[in-house]
């Protein structure tokens, strides 16, 4: 067992960040090792081959935020990457009617104008409006996140810089802004629109992996994400990912192979070595110690902090933070595979309507009905579904004629008031299936294969804290330089050489990169200051 | 030729007349318009039935700011002190008695948890070095977030200044709770349910919101603040409307003028200049400067022609939340209703308070559930008191008022009309009631019911928001009542805002007219 630095930087886990940490990392000339725990890398973006002939996302489903520059910079296209563009977005309706809204902007007007011609003129004002607000916050996510209660000259010039892109906002945008960041999806979409349908269709992704109806204050912001997704430059995309999202993390990961890098599958880190307040290496789960000059955490903060630290390395405030930190997932995922298409009542037949996403979203009562059911500790019963089918735009996901389809499901809460997940998991996708079916009846006839996964099955498998998809509330007090903890959300963490790279760290879930980009900055940063 | 002032203020509300004072005071000549006979607007006092005298919509003093109180010379009006218990939470079999001093309330909520007991000193203590070092910002403008002009980076960095003082831990444990949700902030402290849900019931009152929704801890910090730099008043012998007449006779020091049943029409604007006011009696009064103690909505979209003003500025109006939620019930009762869990030495003492029916936070949060879909809710939140317990001169001998407010009851049903459905809330809310006080229902002689609908029709209050606008996170601080309009001053040349639509909040605490009144000074001199 040698104690010499064999590597300048481990980082634990090879979810999506840890990968793009350790590319970057390597690519600036560092020798880098990635140790993941499961059999494959990728954390939640992973292809699974979980039923024969199959290929399911298992649990991220769709592309949206994944940063320009680091498909650029990393040249994922040249190792695999290939978005598929999703060109409707489909609500069907119980009354036999539904809403598309497709990537054509002309035909997407005439839908909306179908429900309301006063909405069809707005929708384009909103998307312009909404566009030059997120080039405001866009900078902000590739920015390490001010101290808060100190200013140095490097943040200022940040804060400067931010106090400038708002002041070059006009007023309306300034106004707009200031109440994005505070309101409810549902007010501040009511302030544009007058038909149910859309505005439910658009308020979900206010919701998405937070336990938080789209009445509740604050959801609005994340509306803008929706208009930061870009693939390849252009604004408002989103994309499946040809061979699941799986080619996603592979692509990073083969950008960090032909960097250097080193990635062992298998390979669970039971904690981390820290000796006098200074990280210095990772004990694994066979008894292996492996050190390096720095460790990067792909893990949430929870498992970093409280799972492979000895609590003795922290003040108990800090400690005391962690723990109080927001989980407490609130969606879950069913994944089928099909021996036909499903049949939608209000649209039938196997149409462009069903190569987007599809969203069980009917009206902004329904949206927040299925949150008062989830907030007092039951799973709903009529739940939001976000659908896709990749296999129809992807046939290398499944056999001809057969498909796959992706449900994410919200809301399941973590804690059940009664009861514990693996007894109610089938329960829970029977709910899935019958909502679905009251849409496409034909579903039930035609599944194959059904995989559940619940908040708690997303903990087991994937190593989510209490299961929740962005390792951590995307909510006011736990973004930016509240993210994870007050006074840490530099990337650096109060152990020396020891950083976080995840979604825990700012800017938060969803498979975007711009957590490892950003820790990978300042790790180089402070590398040079040794 | 129309007769000229400095000032022409709409609405003899608390904080028009104490904008008027402080204006006055400064040399200006100063009129205040109101619509009713008695002066007070929400603070005011009424015959409910023949011989019993209620404060029908307001009742509650007890964040009234100590500057304005120390500055009008309130001090001999016949004020009382605030009582001690500050508050009584009815549960099932229990009641939880909020004491003045935080090492006594300790003592009661060790009944409920030890290890709340333990936390709660720690807790105030907390709440209090906020409110010790924010104080401040609730008793100046505002800074105006659109613009950002020098002065005001130089007041935001005086409040991180401020910040930092509370020292490191403190002052980012403030920045992040101040977004949570009030459940989120006080489930980190506390497990007693009971504990918890008075806290947050004393703090939503009046607010369309849930103690789930995100920036609720803001309500907490909001009621703290106001609290802590606060007079420490009870209740005005005479009832709210006496507190009310004691501000107008401040202003007459200084010639304030007060024209009763003198409702403005309109506000007179020239191209987008305002220069006075038009009366229903078709008068028209010229003036430096109007300043609406008004709600928003009813001072930009009523008392404005639309054609004055930007549709920009009416949109952004419109769509302030303003809905109120709260229904007042007023008692006449025969006798002094038996509070079951109410006995002791300390009876006396115990019937001065405030009582809340409020017993957890999912229960505040389930009444509030019904608001979203426009009902309201079968298992409201209540508070009430027995004024006339402290204060015999509102009923008959040995007879009673009981002051009622209760949640949750949005101004918009989705079925039906208010004047169908309250009569039914109010049943419910006195079966509520009954469980604690057994002999209400014997000994009501009259029942005054004012739902939503009555409290906007009777006070001018637009959707019967109690306090003009929700306390949301949107909606207070630089964003009340609309981001870029938070200097009371408005789009509107000429045209302040003063009233409970502004900073600092609708609790009737007098500072949104004390700071209107400061703003304007300044710009004067300017």
């Amino acid at each position: 067992m040698s104690k010499k630095n064999v590597y300048d930087c481990i980082v634990v886990g090879g979810g999506h960040n840890g990968l793009v940490n350790a590319a970057y990392l390597a690519r600036s000339g560092r020798k880098v090792l990635v140790l993941e725990k499961r059999h494959l890398v990728g954390g939640a973006a992973v292809s699974e081959e979980i039923y024969p002939g199959f290929t399911y996302s298992v649990c991220s489903y769709v592309v949206s935020l994944l940063r320009p520059q680091i498909i650029r910079d990393l040249e994922l296209a040249r190792h695999g990457l290939e978005v598929l563009p999703m060109d409707c977005s489909f609500t069907p309706m119980l009354d036999g009617n539904y809403l598309a809204r497709w990537s054509d902007a002309e035909k997407t007007r005439r839908e909306i104008a179908r429900h309301s011609k006063r909405d069809a003129e707005v929708y384009g004002e909103f998307s312009k409006e909404m566009v030059k607000i997120s080039k405001f916050v866009k900078p902000i996510l590739e920015m390490t996140p001010p101290r808060a209660n100190e200013i140095h000259l490097s943040e200022m010039k940040d804060m400067h810089g931010m106090k400038t892109r708002f002041q070059g906002l006009g007023a309306d945008q300034k106004t707009q802004l200031l109440k994005i960041m505070t309101m409810s999806a549902s007010e501040y979409l009511d302030q544009w629109f007058e038909t149910e349908v859309l505005k439910a269709t658009m308020a979900v992704s206010g919701i998405i992996g937070t336990f938080l109806g789209v009445k509740s204050p604050s959801t609005a912001y994340v509306l803008l994400h929706h208009y930061m997704g870009e693939i390849d430059g252009a604004f408002r995309s989103w994309g499946l990912v040809k061979g699941g999202m799986g080619t996603v993390s592979n692509s990073i990961a083969a950008a960090a192979r032909e960097h250097g890098a080193e990635i062992r599958t298998s390979t669970p880190v039971d904690q981390f070595i820290i000796k006098k307040g200074e990280a210095v290496g990772v004990a694994l789960e066979n008894g292996d110690e492996i050190y390096a000059k720095v460790i990067s955490s792909g893990l949430d903060p929870y498992r970093t902090f409280i799972g492979l630290a000895e609590p003795e390395h922290f003040d108990d405030s800090f400690l005391d933070q962690v723990k109080r930190y927001k989980f407490r997932g609130s969606s879950g995922k069913v994944n089928l595979a099909l021996d036909a298409c499903p049949d939608f009542t209000c649209f039938p037949g196997q149409g462009m309507h069903l190569q987007g996403d599809i969203a069980i979203a009917p009206s902004m009562d329904y949206l927040e009905t299925a949150y008062d059911e989830a907030k007092y500790g039951d799973f709903s019963k009529r739940p939001y579904l976000n659908i896709v089918i990749p296999s129809l735009s992807d046939p290398t996901v499944a056999p001809p004629g057969k498909h796959v389809m992706s449900i994410f499901v919200q809301y399941a809460p973590y804690f059940l008031k009664e009861g514990t997940w693996p007894e109610k998991r089938e329960a829970f996708g029977d709910a899935v299936i019958d909502t679905l079916a009251q849409y496409a009846p034909n579903i039930k006839d035609i599944i194959l294969h059904r995989q559940v996964l619940t908040p708690w099955d997303i903990e087991q498998e994937f190593g989510m804290t209490q299961g929740n998809i962005f390792h951590g509330e995307l909510s006011l007090e736990q973004l930016f330089f509240l993210r994870p903890v007050p006074g840490w959300a530099q990337y650096r963490t109060p152990i020396k050489n020891l950083y976080l790279c995840s979604s825990g760290a700012h800017p938060g879930g969803g498979v975007m990169g711009a957590p490892g980009y950003n820790a990978a900055q300042m790790i180089l940063k402070d590398w040079k200051g040794k | 030729m129309a007769e000229k002032y400095d000032v022409a203020i709409i609405g003899a509300g608390h904080n028009g007349l104490i904008a008027a004072y402080y204006l006055a005071k400064a040399g200006k000549k100063v009129v205040v318009f109101e619509k009713k006979e008695n002066v007070g607007g929400r603070c005011v006092t009424e015959e409910i039935t023949e011989g019993f005298r209620s404060s029908v919509c307001l009742d509650d003093i007890s964040l009234f700011s100590k500057k304005v109180f120390q500055d009008l010379g309130l001090k001999n009006k016949g004020i009382s002190a605030a009582t001690d218990p500050l508050a009584i939470s009815l549960l099932p079999g229990k009641a939880l008695i909020q004491w003045r001093s935080p090492q006594k309330f300790a003592q009661e909520i060790a009944t409920f948890s030890e290890k709340d007991a333990k936390e709660y000193p720690k807790y105030h203590e907390f709440m209090d070095k906020v409110a010790k070092n924010l104080g401040i910002a609730c008793a100046k403008t505002p800074p105006d977030i659109l613009n950002l002009p020098h002065s005001d980076l130089v007041d935001l960095g005086k409040y991180w200044l401020k910040l930092r003082k509370m020292g490191k831990r403190d002052m980012l444990e403030f920045l992040r709770a101040a977004s949570m949700s009030a459940r989120d902030f006080l489930d980190e402290w506390f497990e007693s349910d009971a504990l918890k849900g008075l806290l947050a019931a004393k703090a939503l009152m009046g607010n369309a919101l849930g103690p789930y929704s995100p920036g609720t801890a803001a309500t907490l910090f909001l009621q703290h603040i106001l609290s802590y730099h606060s007079a420490s008043l009870g209740h005005p012998q005479g009832g709210m409307g006496k507190l009310s007449e004691a501000l107008e006779q401040a202003g007459q020091t200084y010639k304030v003028e007060v024209r009763k049943e003198n409702e403005v029409q309109e506000i007179l604007i020239e191209e987008g200049v305002v220069k006075g006011v038009l009366l229903q009696d078709g008068t028209e009064i010229h003036s430096q400067v109007v300043a609406s103690s008004l709600d928003p909505k009813t001072t930009f979209l009523k008392l404005c022609s639309p054609p004055k003003v930007s549709l920009k500025l009416r949109n952004l109006v419109k769509n302030v939340k303003s809905q109120g939620v709260s229904t007042k019930i007023n008692l006449a009762l025969k006798e002094l209703p038996h509070i079951a869990l109410v006995q002791g030495a300390e009876k006396e003492a115990l019937l001065s308070a405030r009582y809340f029916i409020a017993p957890s936070l999912e229960y505040l949060e389930k009444a509030f559930d019904a608001t979203k879909y426009g009902r309201y809710s079968e298992n409201p939140v209540i508070q009430f008191i027995l004024p006339s317990f402290i204060d015999p001169s509102l009923a008959p001998k040995n007879k009673h008022v009981l002051s009622i407010t209760a949640q949750c009851t949005p101004f918009r049903l989705r079925e039906g009309s208010w004047a169908e459905h309250q009569d039914k809330f109010a049943d419910i809310v006195l079966e509520k009631l009954g469980v604690f006080l057994p002999n209400l229902k014997d000994i009501i002689e009259h029942r005054q019911v004012l739902s939503p609908s009555d409290l906007e029709a009777n006070f001018s209050l637009n959707e019967g928001h109690i306090y003009h606008l929700d306390h949301t996170m949107d909606q207070l601080f630089l964003m009340r009542p609309i981001p870029g309009s938070a200097q009371y001053r408005t789009p509107l040349d000429n045209l302040y805002l003063c009233g409970a639509g502004t900073h600092p909040a609708g609790m009737v605490n007098g500072l949104a007219g004390h700071n209107a009144a400061q703003k304007i000074l300044k710009d004067w001199k300017g």
